[in-house]
């Protein structure tokens, strides 16, 4: 009897310790878990002060036109909206053009409404130009925005050349006094989901037109009856989001 | 040795495993618990809000600078009453037609293809932030414009324009500038009043930033980097032929900005 007592003893305290082992190593996950998520939380909590109440995470890199850089720089036109010296206007009624904090914007305040922010003279009339801006919008929308070019305010003539962020969709539309038509179908593109910046450029030489989003070729379109003009600017669908534009390049030659 | 001899077993450390074991359950669950409350606050506070790009604008809806319990005339600049000509008032004596009638001036465009600009060699020139009112009406129905111009220069070939239009209840910002006109805003504000109403048009101005008031309620706002809308005189409007526009009660008070 007394051999098995003595015997049960061992193996009991065998499990014992085997249970505290587990213990431990259970506690150490929780404390690597805690610390871990604790890290997260940290980083999460910066993260929203650094944004809050209004940041404006600025670009170390410096705008610059990313295709078709002429070989006479002095063609090159650029608004950093640092002011709205150059007069940047609205057209079509029901929306607003502004310049703050070095950057235009736009807005409709009406739904489906169009607006844009226009400069009919940024550049001189030539048969080849090229178009180049910085786009984003101040919240998440479902509708797309875009760049003009070719325009006309008199006569209500210009290329739109839309993206939609959300659909990652670009198509290039032509309109001619309230008439619509699509050069360019719905396409899918390359296009940054906001709050990124998209730059979408436009080169134009004798009809003949290619689009660029962020410095990449996405599509090109021979327009038989071109446009001669070269009006340019920014496009907002509707009311409900600010678009933000900024870094405007364009040139003209002959 | 019988068995009554024997010691009796010790389960502490048992006890001891055991009591570990139950709390590092709940250490566990406080934990899922935090976890659980921590996530849901960030999905709250919307990260996919965050614009990295220049989200420092104004709110969507204006708030107005004002303060609360001001009453025009109470910091005044300058005070029209319109009994008489005693401020200078002057304009293009082609273009415009000017009347003080029972304290009030009346003011027609007499061009069909132009418009009428009227402001007072008295009026001052501006340079601080300042909050200007002017009621106004017409003499008859009319889907003609008018309105207020504010950092009007000298020359007259700068200004910008606040015009209202009673039938459609829109309201319009127009930049002029050597015979260029810009238009900067544009908008439908219910609290324009139909003829034969009075609208009391205020403007504060500060700096680059501009606060639109019709009836004493904010509509609008505008800002333009760059450009000092404080400075400068204010005028009166009058966008086309076939009515006269009736102003009364013009006061400029200055309030400093924020």
């Amino acid at each position: 009897m007394d051999t098995e007592a003595l015997k049960k003893v061992p193996k009991y305290r065998w499990g014992t310790k085997l249970a505290g082992w587990c213990l431990l190593i259970l506690y150490a996950g929780l404390c690597i878990v805690a610390s871990v998520l604790s890290f997260g939380n940290k980083d999460n909590s910066l993260q929203i002060n650094d944004v809050s109440p209004t940041p404006t995470i600025k670009s170390s890199v410096t705008p610059q036109i990313l295709v078709h850089l002429p070989e006479n720089k002095s063609l090159i036109k650029f608004e950093d909206f640092s002011s709205n010296i150059r007069n940047w206007s609205l057209y079509y009624p029901n929306g607003k053009v502004e310049v703050i904090n070095g950057k235009m914007i736009l807005q409709s305040n009406l739904s489906n409404h169009a607006a844009i922010g226009e400069r009919h003279d940024f550049i001189s009339v030539y048969e080849n130009y090229y178009v180049q801006a910085d786009f984003t919008t101040d919240i998440a929308t479902r509708l797309p925005y875009g760049l003009v070019f070719g325009m006309n305010d008199s006569l209500g003539t210009y290329y739109l050349f839309f993206i939609n962020p959300q659909t990652r969709a670009y198509y290039l539309l032509k309109n001619l006094s309230g008439e619509w038509n699509e050069l360019i179908p719905f396409s899918r593109g390359k296009i940054r989901p906001y709050p990124e910046v998209n730059t979408l450029s436009a080169y134009y030489v004798k009809g003949n037109i290619e689009l660029f989003i962020n410095g990449e070729l996405v599509a090109s379109y021979l327009d038989e009856q071109p446009l001669q003009y070269v009006g340019v600017g920014a496009y907002v669908t509707g009311s409900g989001y600010r678009l933000i534009v900024d870094n405007f390049f364009a040139y003209s030659e002959p | 040795m019988g068995p009554s001899s024997e010691k009796p077993e010790s389960y502490t450390a048992e006890l001891v495993v055991l009591a570990g074991y139950i709390l590092f359950f709940c250490l566990a669950v406080i934990l899922y618990f935090i976890f659980l409350i921590s996530f849901t606050r960030n999905l709250q506070k919307s990260p996919s809000q965050i614009n990295s790009f220049a989200t420092n604008l104004p709110p969507q809806t204006p708030i107005p600078s004002i303060p609360l319990n001001y009453e025009p005339g109470s910091l005044p600049i300058f005070r029209e009453d319109f009994d008489n000509n005693q401020n200078g008032w002057t304009g293009d004596p082609d273009l415009a037609s000017r009347e003080f009638k029972d304290g009030k001036l009346y003011i027609e465009s007499l061009d069909e293809n132009s418009y009428a600009l009227t402001s007072c060699s008295k009026c001052p020139i501006l340079r601080e932030p300042y909050i200007f009112t002017v009621e106004l009406s017409t003499d008859q129905l009319t889907d003609g414009g008018f309105g207020v111009v504010f950092a009007l220069q000298y020359t007259r070939d700068y200004f910008y324009l606040f015009r209202i239009n009673l039938e459609s209840k829109k309201y319009f910002l127009s930049r002029y500038y050597e015979d260029n006109w810009s238009r900067r805003m544009t908008g439908i504000a219910d609290q324009i009043q139909p003829y034969p109403a009075v609208n009391k048009l205020s403007i504060y101005v500060n700096k680059s930033m501009v606060e639109f008031y019709i009836n004493g309620k904010l509509i609008d706002t505008y800002q333009d980097a760059g450009t000092s809308f404080q400075s400068g005189q204010v005028g009166l409007y009058v966008n086309d032929t076939g009515f006269r526009l009736i102003a009364d009660n013009l006061i400029i008070d200055k309030i400093e900005g924020k």
